[in-house]
Parts: C-alpha cells; structure tokens; sequence
C-alpha cells in the first residue's frame, strides 16, 4: 500500500447524508501518472478532484500521498475532517472558472501564496513567477490585470499559479470547458507540456480526444463508481463494461476513436 | 419671479458666518466618515458572523438605522438617550454619535453585498493555494471587497454630507444652521438658502464625480 503516490480508501461522499455522490471509492496512482477520468455529468468526477484537494468535507474514507494520510473522515460524522494540511500543500488545483483574482494582476496573482501561505520573499518569489511566465510565453502580461486577458491566457495563468507552489500532483477539474474552441489548444498544450516533464496529474475532462492523448490511465465512473479504469488504448478501443462503451458512444457519436 | 430685486449682500456680509458652518459640516461629515469605513465593516463581519447572537445584534442595529429617518434618530438621540442612559455629551458628539450609527448601517450593508458578490469558487482557489482562512480574508476577500463598495460607500457620504443638515434642527451650527439663522435676521432667506444649496452641491458633486470614474474602472478592470 505505502508504495503508491497517491491512494484513495473508501471514499464516500454525500450531500446531506442522503444524495451519493461518491460510493466507496478506491484508487491508487504512481507518481508520474495521468489518470483523466471522465463519465456523464453528475458522476461525481469533479467531485473526486475536489475530495483529493480537501475542498469538500467526505462522509468516509481517507486519502494518502506519498505514504502519508492528509484526509480522514471524523468517525464522527458532524465533526469536520482530519485534515493535514502541510501535505494538502503539496496538491495543486486549477479550476473551470480561472478563479483568478481580479484585483491583483497577473504578478501578483502568482506571487501572493508563496509570500502569504509560504514566507517566500518577495524578489524571490516575483524572480520564480518571471522566470515561469516566460516559459509559458506570458512575460508581456505580468503587469495585465486579469480582466484584460483572453480566457485562454488566464487559464495559463491559474497553471502557473498552482504550478509556482510545487505541487507533487496537479488537479485539472474540466479546465478548458469554459474557453472558446480556438483557445482551447493552448491550455492544453501547457498540460502535455507538463506531461512531457512527468508531472502527476488527475484531470476531469469531456474532451476524449485530449484524453486519449494525454492520459497513461482513464478511468470511467458512473453514479459515484468507478465503472472501468483501464489504458486509454484499451478505454477508447474496447471497453469491458457495456456502461463504458454506451457513454463513449454517446460522446463520441462513434463506436470508438482509433 | 416677477418683481424679486435679489440682494447678495446678504450673503457677502456674512460670509464668515456661513464659512464656520460649512467647518462644522465638513467636519461632521468626515468624523463620521472615517466612523461608517470602520464601523460599517466591523458590523458587517458581525452580520456575516458564524456566531448567531453577534448576526442578531448587527442585523437588529442595521435595520433600526434603515428603517427610521435620520432625523428621527438624531432628535431621539439628543432627547431619549441622556433621559434613558443620563449621559448627554456635548451637542456635537450627540450629533457624530447619531451620523455615526445611520452611516455604520448603511456601510455594513454596502460591504455585505460587495463581500457576498465575490464568487464562492474563490474560497476554493485559496485553501488550494494553502492560504489560510485569515490570510484569504486580508488578501483576497476585503480588498475585493473595498474595491467593489466603493461606488456605494462614496454615495453613502454624499448622503452624510447632505444629511449633517438635519443637526441643525438640534442647534448645532452647521452650515444650515447658520443659514437658517442668517435668513432671519437678515430678512433675506431666498438669497441664503440659495448660497447654502449651492455650497452642499458644490462639495457633494466632485464626490458624484469619483463614483462615476471609480465604477468605469471597476468595469474595465473587473470585466
């Protein structure tokens, strides 16, 4: 057990006790994996990335990076989760809606967690957060506040965000589900780039082309289940469960992508 | 209009009289100013509070304040707080204790609204960037916040700078106050209430302007 990355136990999650949204969820991942799930909506996908970066109080279960568990269940239900929140750190997320904020630009944007949440200095932090906006050609905005940017060059810049803290493992939550088609290649040309350098990644997507593309694993889930977790060869040609070959069906107006 | 010989002297003779009012006014206005900022952001962290019987007291006090006149207030201030508390300080403090209140509850609200308008998904962006709960309130949320209720809160004094008029009712002298009493003697209300108009309008339309430039920005910026 202990030699897995990261390792969901049981996960359950509900909304009020009654709605189910996960139901005893196990997975484990490898450092350097890229596990993309996808399902129909309501399948509690986005949920699941929300659980692993402890943005939603789960019902049961625990979850583990690196050997050390951060989330746990109260085993009694009312009292909030056990929460460690050091190794939380380690998980970036970056979200649909950018959630950049408005008031600080691009810099400052990047900048305000590792001075804020980590002590870093401030000429070190803006030298870390240059050097990164250059590499994803974003050195011209530094100084734009977010407002002025295209949807495409924000969602950059909420990678870098997350991406300026270290993270061990980065989630994407349906991050190009809000952009433009035309803008779409460019976010996902920084996540293969970071695929490229081996980041550990959990991404929750409707684009199965990307998927096929940059996942090492897919995992389909339905009604809170994991229904089928396999290679993306195997997800997007031959399917076990008829539950996966129906929705990719669906999706893909065609029986598979070759 | 027909006949009326106006006679500004009225006004230049006792413009002296008319400036110490407007001191008495600008002055109210900006203690009480400073009073709402603060005040009106510590009642609406009360009102928006996990602990109910702090969101009881804020919400009681900002809805007695928005809900009875200003003049009222001051009036019950002046007469029913020293009959009720025996405490009466000095008119004016009686007068920037009642503008004080009024302006705190109308401030609170104006920062409920722009603090409820951030979008909850930023909440979510900072635990994921580990900020803490009082960090994401310092440097997320209030300066957001402040850039948002600004438009309001600048409005919010115009209506102070014109309400600290009501003080005159209880013999402060303010610049209406001053007028008020100039008109009598001088027999010549038409001409002062005129010069004390245009007084409150020239102080209060740069404020109007501000709001204006302050909202274009936010547009621009927050777009």
């Amino acid at each position: 057990m202990s030699s897995s990355f990261l390792n969901v136990q049981g996960l359950r999650k509900t909304f009020g006790g009654h709605l189910v949204v996960l139901d005893d969820i196990n997975f484990e991942m490898q450092a350097g994996e890229r596990v993309v799930v996808i399902g129909p909506s309501g399948s509690g996908k986005s949920t699941l990335l929300r659980c692993v970066m402890g943005l939603e109080k789960i019902d049961s279960g625990r979850i583990e990076l690196e050997g050390t568990p951060y989330i746990e269940a109260n085993a009694n239900r009312r009292k909030d989760n056990f929460v460690d929140i050091a190794v939380r750190n380690k998980v970036g997320m970056v979200f649909q809606h950018y959630t950049l904020f408005p008031h600080l630009t691009v810099l400052g944007n990047l900048i305000l967690a590792p001075m804020r949440a980590r002590g870093e200095a401030r000429a070190s932090a803006t030298d870390r957060a240059m050097q990164l906006l250059r590499r994803l050609g974003l050195e011209a905005k530094a100084g734009a506040f977010p407002g002025m940017l295209s949807g495409g060059q924000k969602q950059r810049v909420a990678i870098a965000r997350a991406l300026l803290l270290d993270p061990k493992i980065m989630l994407f939550d349906e991050v190009t589900s809000a952009l433009d088609p035309e803008l779409v290649t460019e976010v996902e040309g920084v996540m293969l780039e970071l695929a490229e350098q081996k980041m550990s990644m959990m991404i929750v997507t409707h684009d199965m082309w990307f998927a096929k593309r940059i996942a090492t694993r897919v995992i389909f889930s339905a009604n809170g289940r994991i229904v089928e977790d396999c290679p993306p060869a195997k997800m997007f040609s031959s399917p076990s469960e008829p539950r996966t070959a129906d929705f990719l069906k669906k999706v893909l107006h065609v029986e598979t992508i070759s | 209009m027909g006949g009326y010989t106006w006679d500004f002297s009225a006004i230049t003779r006792n413009w002296d009289q008319l400036m110490d009012g407007l001191a008495v006014t600008l002055q109210l206005t900006g203690i009480c100013t400073v009073i709402g900022l603060v005040g009106g952001f510590l009642v609406c962290l009360m009102a928006m509070s996990r602990l109910a019987p702090l969101r009881w007291i804020a919400v009681a006090f900002i809805e007695l304040f928005r809900c009875t006149p200003a003049l009222v207030q001051i009036i019950w201030i002046f007469y029913c707080v020293p009959f009720f508390f025996g405490v009466f300080f000095d008119p004016f403090l009686m007068a920037v204790l009642a503008l004080g209140m009024n302006i705190t509850a109308f401030n609170a609200e104006a920062y409920r609204a722009a603090i409820q308008a951030i979008p909850s998904s930023h909440e979510d962006a900072c635990t994921a960037l580990g900020l803490s709960p009082l960090k994401k309130t310092v440097y997320v949320i209030l300066p957001q916040a402040l850039l948002m209720a600004t438009p309001v809160l600048l409005t919010n004094t115009i209506g102070l700078l014109q309400q600290t008029s009501l003080v005159a009712i209880v013999a402060i002298a303010d610049l209406m106050y001053q007028g008020k009493t100039l008109a009598t003697q001088t027999y010549r209300p038409i001409e002062i209430y005129t010069a004390v108009a245009f007084i409150y309008f020239a102080f209060s339309l740069p404020l109007s302007q501000v709001v204006g430039l302050w909202e274009r920005r936010l547009r621009s910026r927050l777009a």
